[in-house]
């Protein structure tokens, strides 16, 4: 499986511009980088005054995309700008609004368990428990996984 | 890129928040010459982190071009004592990891991030497409 981590602003882009672009990013993953693989897709929303850019409120989103060690540079340049482009369609904002990162799977797992052993052993489990059940509910209501920025 | 998340024990204010935000992209655009444009901040509060650690940073931040080793712990250490001043905290509070991701396997403005300390070209094509980024 691979992860795809997209964290918007809040009340920057609406539920159904996720669904679009969710649908895209797995659209070019499919054509573009590997065909095989199921995607795990997962939503941040930062709420309002978390988020900046340059100091200043973000209208930036951040994308991380993981894919195989050593992936061909230019399929990942390929693939980049495929995303890149149709994000700024569909999200109705400039290609200077997304923050893009097409990322070797082997340093996407070292980000991740940076993020995992920031949080003090003791509360691991409740905080991957909370995680889960918000994933789920959020599937259920909204139709694709999120996570909360604040825990 | 640079993306720096902070995770804080506690809820920040407002204006806790702009003052942090603001030492991270000052500390980093003068360690480092990156134009303050890339620089994004992300807070994320209320999590239970270690016992003596009030903020965990991590920053994802270019690697190559004129990035070395000594730039990159004097942006560490500089970075881990800013924010303790910032945001009035003890500097052993603060935990500052950085990650290295190689610059073309970025994104922003449509084209792909240049290698470190040549941003000049880049930000020229970009304002050409986009006007200022």
């Amino acid at each position: 499986m691979r992860k795809i981590l997209c964290t918007i602003h809040e009340g920057q882009i609406s539920k159904p511009q996720i669904h679009e672009l969710e649908a895209m990013i797995k659209r070019v993953y499919r054509d573009r980088i590997n065909n095989e693989q199921p995607l795990f897709v997962v939503w941040t929303e930062m709420p309002s005054g978390q988020g900046f850019t340059e100091a200043k409120p973000s209208r930036v989103s951040w994308v991380m995309v993981e894919v195989d060690d050593h992936f061909d540079q230019q399929k990942r340049e390929s693939a980049m700008k495929a995303i890149s482009d149709e994000w700024a369609r569909i999200a109705k904002v400039s290609t200077g609004n997304l923050m893009l990162t097409l990322c070797d799977k082997s340093l996407f797992s070292h980000n991740s368990q940076a993020f995992r052993q920031r949080i003090t052993p003791g509360a691991r489990l409740s905080y991957k428990l909370k995680l889960l059940t918000h994933l789920i509910v959020t599937k259920l209501r909204h139709g694709y996984f999120a996570m909360k920025a604040n825990y | 890129m640079p993306l720096y998340n902070l995770a804080c024990k506690a809820v920040l204010d407002n204006d806790q928040r702009q003052r942090i935000a603001e030492v991270i992209t000052r500390t980093h655009c003068e360690l480092t010459g990156a134009p303050s444009q890339f620089v994004n901040v992300a807070f994320m509060e209320g999590f239970p982190l270690r016992k003596d650690e009030f903020l965990n940073v991590i920053g994802g931040v270019r690697i190559g071009g004129n990035r070395n080793v000594e730039l990159t712990t004097n942006l560490q250490e500089t970075m881990q004592n800013n924010i303790a001043s910032a945001a009035n905290v003890s500097v052993s509070a603060v935990r500052v990891t950085l990650i290295g991701v190689p610059a073309n396997w970025n994104m922003e403005g449509g084209r792909v991030l240049p290698e470190p300390g040549a941003e000049d070209e880049w930000l020229d094509r970009i304002e050409q497409d986009l006007g200022t980024l």
